[in-house]
């Protein structure tokens, strides 16, 4: 390789030029340094190598020198590049190539496919070189097979046969083959096209098929053999049952290939391929796979065998083969197993067989438990299912004592996987801790991580094994909480994992077994507790002490002292300095109130007061040393007891007293900024602020409704607060530019802006008396809010402002039409100049302006049509804009809007037609310009559902007026049909009339039925990536008309079969009566 | 269930802070601990409504189990629940479950009573020694329970030389339930004036022992020995509306009437069947007896016959 100074100089316009100029020889050389400049240069120099290599692959003829290059090139990259090409117009221009060059292509690849793969030193040493010829032949063959290469099949079986390393490879381009037809066909080739080729292999396979027998009958060439089970492993989702069951694939399969290292785990993949076939026949031979399968496997892997130790230890080998039998056994048993059920002399086999799957149950190896975990589950709850009742033989009274026959059989294996569900347990809840937007360190509880689905999927299997023996699963938490004390299994883990697991069958067992259960438990943990020395030990066991309360509301509310002690507790543990415990117990707290809140607002047996009045009595004692954000969810907690009690003047006085404390501080914030307006510019003032109204929005998220006594009071002042907050974020960005709102005052204002936003849109959200809404809250906030939001420069517009106002138009709906038109004055159009300049910038005010959208379209509907002409047409303008992002929500917001109001404007007469008139064509384009675009296949169901409404439209005459100038006589119908010929023409000149003409046709055809609908739009999305050329058979045009046809057909019928859909004109003769 | 919440509520900590202002007083869980979730008015009512479902107590398999001896007809005997002192070798009448074969269990406590001490007076000698009674059979007085009677009878003298242990206060419509019950309560002498308002002479007030509380005495309890820690089992003894300190001062006259004054008693013992055993009966009257005597014999024939056996002596 030349050094890169001489490449620098190499590297000119000359030089370049020469590469593309196709009347000149190509230099190899040349090529070679440019494509290695690329991979290794820097700069401007590897700038301009990638623009020649693009250009020239981008160039009509560059196929042609394909052949040169890979004979002479040095250089690896250069060839794959060469490759690249070949693969590009095979892929994009095969059909407007000259029959003789599609010839000469063909032979060549094959031609260079035998001659390297026929000698097996070649055959390894080319690996990667030949992988991407074989891909290239099977690309040609997608094209090519069957109609002008009908003896392929033949061909490469015949060839096959001749050499050894030969057929290895061929057994491969057979796989790759496969792939491509059965496996990745959805989106790489029209319906039609997929079926045919599918069918094609079908016919063919018998051949193939031989092939692999006789291979697997006689060779004794190890990788041509493990190349051969590697294509039948694909080959067997598809092919006809026949080859699988009815002739000796499985004995072979088992008894030669199973046991020999090499190939265990492709055999084992394909085992479980037949064993997934869901089918009515074969019984038989279903039993014998499976015992022939566990007679092999016990030789192979003794059913003691700790595979627990055997994965940790092993090589990727053997753990794949350990994933491989747990992908089997469950397979096998969840489509099969009652057919081992059937016969007595099977059980003992069965057992062995979930033997093996709980020791795997216990492999460290979250994906391999996924997969045992499904099993259990499905079997726990189908035997629950089948008899609801407890096996527990110390239920008294029970009439029933005989176990149903199959909880008999597996009772045994039940208990051990009771046990691995106990021991590992996963975990329930994922804290993050996160710095906010407005520079704050938050906790927040992840939703959907895949530890939590975890967790529920374990939770619910030991619920239905609870349910099928609750004394089995109680004696063994016991007997694990033993393990704790006594310290055999003492551990930090385990002991979490432990109480995870008795936190999760909460519910389970008749209340009387949990309460006694339930004594103990706690009686064990206090008494570890107290035995284990320090500070970090005994935190832990106190948070699973609670996290296990926690989840146990039924006993909480049974035994009130109890419950008032726990709580108690939890107020103490709230002044514990010891990290984490205050978390825990403001969780803990929320948790509780949440679950028991009426009894914290009824007097108790034995108490004078309700327990509410304690808390509030001593609130200020109990959170003096909590955090802001503890202090936060300790007001929510609150606020739950509180919006439990049902006597609103009791409920009015508990408000009061309950928001004394934030209250306090707020009025002397307030008296104080009267005086002087100045202090609201004080980071610690505002930074209270803040807190006071995160304590507000909690507060409230809780109560609900009735806080508006709360909300009453502060309200006006809030507002004004808002104002002022507004003015100086304004004035500092004004004069100090946009870099201003990193700073922590800037951000605390913001913060106090926000919660005043979201406090109004929580409480609006939630209340019950929309009228009462509408005429006491929503004018000041709307005088307060809007104006400024106008005035305020783009960076210091508050997003929250949108949101707010979608809250409020979805909660009180009809109510604030009228208000609808001021809104949009204030807003609309200000945000729409922030987001139209791109797709990227003002993320939150672009999703919310669409959301604020959506509602006005969803609930006032009316104001949309009364504002003036050109602000509707800056709405429909905006719509359309929204769908054109590739951004998943806002386009999907987009679509929703557009289908909304298409729907809407159809129920207003007067202003559909004019609307059809104005808007129906534009519309109409612009939808197809996004379908046709491949970066929005997401959205194609929606699509979907849009184009077939429209078209409904015209061809149900719904639109009775012309909607083109240009129509003449056409109806509208026939004049759509035309325009979106025409259009799709135009953009897509490379298209034959042909297909433009069914894909219309089969918009029209199938637009009753959105499924089909949507796959003949992939269809044609298929078909635009290709040229056509003249020999369209490929496109098998005249088999898909027909079943467009069948599809009219079909749609007729059950149109007709509802009074009054076809019109009576185009009803026929005899069918009218 | 009430020492998994008493141990959450005081052993159960993280750091080990003593005086901790976060935690309650470590004491005030010993302010009377309610272990019933019921209150004493309901489980009066309770156990009215039981009463009257009560089935006489088959007596025949009382003697029977007991392996008293009875020299007259089974079905005449006489069973009355006693406190016996041995010093003086006398048995102090109570109460009576059965009177010459004739069971008023489920009479009412004012029959009983009036029924125990008419049919006493016809049997002349039950109260001195003699050869043919072994053993002295004493009422022990009553009255009704008003301040006047009450205030008179303790100032009264006494039909016994030792030491007055308590007043019983009986719900007059009880029937006669063995063990501990809430329709009968007890209280010590020198508790009167505080919680009735009633006098009482002052060698009662001067026999408080000191550091003693207001609470109702515990049957493991030593009379001579200081009070015992409060928040005992003691519960389980007594409720009457005179004992709950918590409540206001109900009108004695209520619902109980009749008041019986007893040198020592527990009421408390853990008995449930009529008749069981007789446990702890101690030497000395002014310790706390346990189980009600049951007396067999035909109380016409003065001489009472007694198997040793019966009385288990500690």
């Amino acid at each position: 390789m030349r050094n890169p100074t001489n490449m620098a100089t190499a590297l000119t316009e000359q030089t370049v030029s020469q590469l593309l100029d196709f009347n000149q020889k190509l230099d190899i050389n040349l090529l070679d340094n440019v494509v290695v400049c690329l991979y290794t240069g820097e700069g401007s120099q590897q700038r301009m190598a990638q623009e020649v290599l693009t250009t020239l692959k981008e160039h009509p003829d560059a196929w042609t020198r394909v052949d040169t290059i890979l004979e002479y090139s040095q250089n690896q990259q250069t060839k794959y590049y060469a490759l690249q090409i070949l693969e590009t117009v095979i892929k994009s221009r095969w059909k407007v190539l000259p029959r003789s060059q599609c010839e000469g292509i063909k032979k060549y690849t094959v031609g260079l496919i035998i001659r390297i793969s026929s000698d097996s030193e070649n055959l390894e040493k080319e690996k990667v070189y030949l992988g991407k010829l074989n891909m290239i032949l099977v690309q040609i063959l997608k094209q090519e097979w069957p109609k002008n290469w009908p003896s392929f099949i033949g061909d490469i079986v015949g060839a096959s046969k001749t050499n050894e390393s030969l057929c290895q490879n061929n057994m491969h381009i057979l796989k790759l083959l496969s792939e491509e037809v059965f496996d990745f066909s959805s989106g790489q080739m029209t319906q039609t096209k997929a079926k045919h080729l599918k069918d094609s292999m079908c016919t063919e396979f018998s051949q193939i098929f031989q092939l692999c027998q006789f291979v697997m009958d006689n060779s004794q060439n190890a990788p041509l053999v493990g190349s051969t089970l590697h294509t039948l492993l694909r080959f067997l989702n598809w092919i006809p049952l026949g080859y699988i069951f009815e002739t000796k694939l499985i004995t072979t399969l088992v008894y030669k290939f199973l046991n020999v290292p090499m190939f265990r785990n492709v055999t084992l993949k394909c085992l479980t391929e037949i064993a997934g076939v869901h089918v009515n026949q074969y019984d038989e031979q279903f039993v014998m796979l499976f015992t022939l399968t566990m007679t092999q496997l016990k030789q192979m892997l003794p059913p003691e065998t700790n595979l627990k130790d055997a994965y940790a230890n092993g090589r990727d080998d053997e753990q794949n083969f350990i994933q491989n039998l747990s992908l089997f056994l469950y397979t096998f048993l969840k489509e099969h197993s009652q057919l081992i059920e059937r016969k007595q002399d099977l059980h003992a086999s069965l057992m062995e067989s979930l033997q093996y799957l709980v020791l795997i149950s216990e492999v460290e190896e979250t994906e391999i438990f996924k997969i045992c975990l499904e099993y259990w589950n499905s079997l726990a709850s189908e035997l629950y299912r089948e008899s609801p009742f407890s096996s527990t033989p110390f239920l008294l009274g029970q009439q029933n004592s005989e176990m149903p026959a199959r909880r008999q059989l597996y009772n045994p294996v039940l208990s051990r996987v009771r046990r691995v569900m106990i021991s590992r347990m996963a975990k329930p809840e994922e804290v993050l801790v996160v710095e906010n937007d407005q520079g704050e360190v938050v906790r927040e509880f992840m939703k959907d991580t895949d530890s939590i689905n975890l967790y529920k999927n374990m939770r619910e299997t030991l619920v239905y094994l609870t349910h099928l023996d609750y004394g089995d699963t109680e004696q063994i938490m016991t007997e694990k909480l033993h393990l704790q004390v006594n310290g055999q299994e003492w551990s930090w883990k385990n002991l979490n994992t432990l109480c995870w697991a008795i936190g999760s069958i909460s519910g389970a067992m008749h209340e009387e077994d949990e309460k006694r259960f339930l004594v103990t438990v706690i009686k064990d943990l206090l008494g570890l507790c107290e035995q284990k020395r320090g500070k970090d030990n005994k935190a832990i066991i106190a948070s699973n002490i609670m996290y296990v309360v926690g989840q146990y509301p039924r006993f909480l509310r049974a035994h009130w002292k109890f419950l008032k002690t726990v709580v108690n507790k939890l107020f103490e543990f709230m002044h514990e300095t010891h990290d984490g415990v205050q978390d825990m117990a403001c969780d803990t707290f929320i948790k509780i109130a949440q679950k028991c809140r009426r009894y914290f607002v009824q007097v108790q047996v034995g108490e004078v007061m309700p327990f509410i009045e304690e808390i509030l009595n001593s609130i200020n004692t109990i959170i003096c040393d909590l955090q802001p954000q503890q202090v936060h969810t300790f007001y929510e907690a609150v606020g739950y007891m509180i919006s439990a009690q049902t006597d609103t003047v009791v409920q009015e006085h508990l408000i009061e007293k309950y928001m004394m404390l934030p209250n306090q501080v707020w009025d002397g914030i307030i008296q104080q900024a009267s005086k002087n307006v100045d202090i609201l510019r004080e980071p610690e003032i505002v930074k209270q602020l803040g807190s006071i109204l995160k304590t507000n929005v909690r507060a409230c998220k809780a109560v609900g409704h009735p806080f508006v006594v709360q909300l009453g009071r502060i309200y006006l002042d809030m507002l004004n607060i808002y104002k002022c907050m507004s003015e100086n974020i304004s004035g500092a960005i004004s004069t100090n530019g946009e870099i201003v709102t990193k700073q922590p005052l800037i951000r605390s204002m913001r913060t106090v802006k926000k919660e005043t936003l979201k406090l109004i849109s929580g409480w609006v959200s939630r209340s019950n008396d929309p009228q009462m809404v509408v005429d006491n809250f929503i004018p000041p906030l709307l005088d307060a809010v809007l104006g400024d939001y106008a005035r305020n420069v783009p960076a210091a517009r508050e997003p929250e402002v949108l949101g707010t106002m979608a809250t409020i138009v979805n909660k009180l709906e009809g109510n604030i039409t009228v208000e609808v038109p001021k809104i949009f004055d204030a807003v609309f159009e200000c945000t729409l100049e922030m987001i139209n300049k791109n797709f990227e910038e003002f993320p939150e005010h672009r999703t919310n302006f669409f959301l604020l959208l959506q509602a006005v379209n969803s609930h006032c509907f009316t104001a949309l049509l009364n504002i003036p002409p050109l602000q509707f047409k800056l709405v429909l303008d905006s719509i359309i804009w929204a769908f054109k992002h590739t951004m998943r929500n806002v386009a999907d917001t987009g679509l929703n809007i557009l289908y909304g109001l298409l729907q809407n404007v159809w129920q207003n007469e007067q202003a559909a037609q004019s609307f059809y008139q104005t808007y129906y064509t534009d519309i109409l384009q612009h939808v197809l310009s996004v379908v046709t675009d491949t970066s929005h296949t997401a959205g194609l169901t929606m699509h979907a559902t849009i184009l077939s409404y429209m078209f409904n439209l015209v061809e149900h005459n719904k639109i009775n007026v012309p909607l083109s100038q240009q129509q003449a006589s056409l109806t509208n119908d026939m004049y759509i049909k035309e325009f979106t010929a025409n259009l799709l023409k135009a953009a897509f000149p490379h298209l034959q009339d042909a297909q433009v003409k069914i894909f219309v046709t089969g918009l029209f055809s199938l637009n009753h039925d959105i499924p089909q609908f949507k796959e003949h739009l992939r269809d044609f999305l298929v078909q635009i990536k290709e040229f056509a050329g003249d020999d369209t058979t490929d496109l098998y045009l005249e088999e898909r008309e027909t079943s467009l046809k069948q599809a009219e057909e079909e749609k007729r019928k059950i149109q007709l079969a509802v009074p009054g859909i076809i019109n009576p004109h185009d009803i026929p003769e005899e069918m009218q009566d | 269930m009430e020492e998994l919440t008493e141990s959450l509520a005081t052993s159960f900590q993280v750091s080990n802070i003593p005086n901790s202002t976060a935690a309650p007083h470590p004491r005030l869980l010993q302010y009377k601990l309610k272990s019933s979730a019921v209150d004493q008015e309901e489980r009066r009512r309770r156990k009215l409504e039981q009463q009257k479902q009560l089935i006489a107590i088959a007596i025949n398999v009382v003697v029977m189990t007991r392996g008293i001896l009875s020299y007259a007809e089974p079905s005449k005997y006489t069973l009355l629940d006693c406190i016996y002192s041995e010093v003086n070798r006398t048995f102090y009448m109570l109460d009576v479950m059965c009177w010459r074969g004739v069971p008023v269990y489920d009479s009412d406590t004012e029959f009983r009573f009036y029924w125990m001490h008419t049919k006493f007076e016809d049997v002349p000698g039950l109260a001195t020694h003699s050869n043919i009674n072994p053993y002295k059979i004493i009422p022990l007085p009553y009255c009704s329970c008003k301040t006047e009677y009450i205030e008179k009878t303790m100032a009264s003298p006494l039909p016994f030389e030792v030491q007055l242990d308590g007043i019983l206060f009986y719900h007059k419509e009880t029937h006669y339930t063995p063990g501990s019950t809430p329709l009968v309560g007890w209280l010590k002498p020198w508790m009167l004036p505080e919680i009735l308002d009633v006098k009482v002479p002052k060698c009662y007030i001067e026999s408080r022992p000191a550091n003693s509380s207001l609470l109702p005495p515990s049957p493991s309890m030593d009379v001579t020995a200081p009070q015992s820690a409060a928040g005992d089992s003691t519960e389980k003894l007594l409720s009457s509306p005179v004992m709950d300190i918590a409540a206001p001062r109900s009108n004695v006259g209520d619902s109980i009437e009749k008041l019986l004054l007893s040198p020592a008693m527990d009421i408390a013992a853990p008995q449930s069947a009529a008749g069981d055993s007789t446990e702890k009966l101690l030497s000395s009257p002014v310790m706390v007896v346990t189980a009600p005597l049951t007396v067999v014999g035909d109380s016409n024939n003065a001489k009472t016959d007694l198997n040793e056996q019966n009385l288990s002596i500690d």
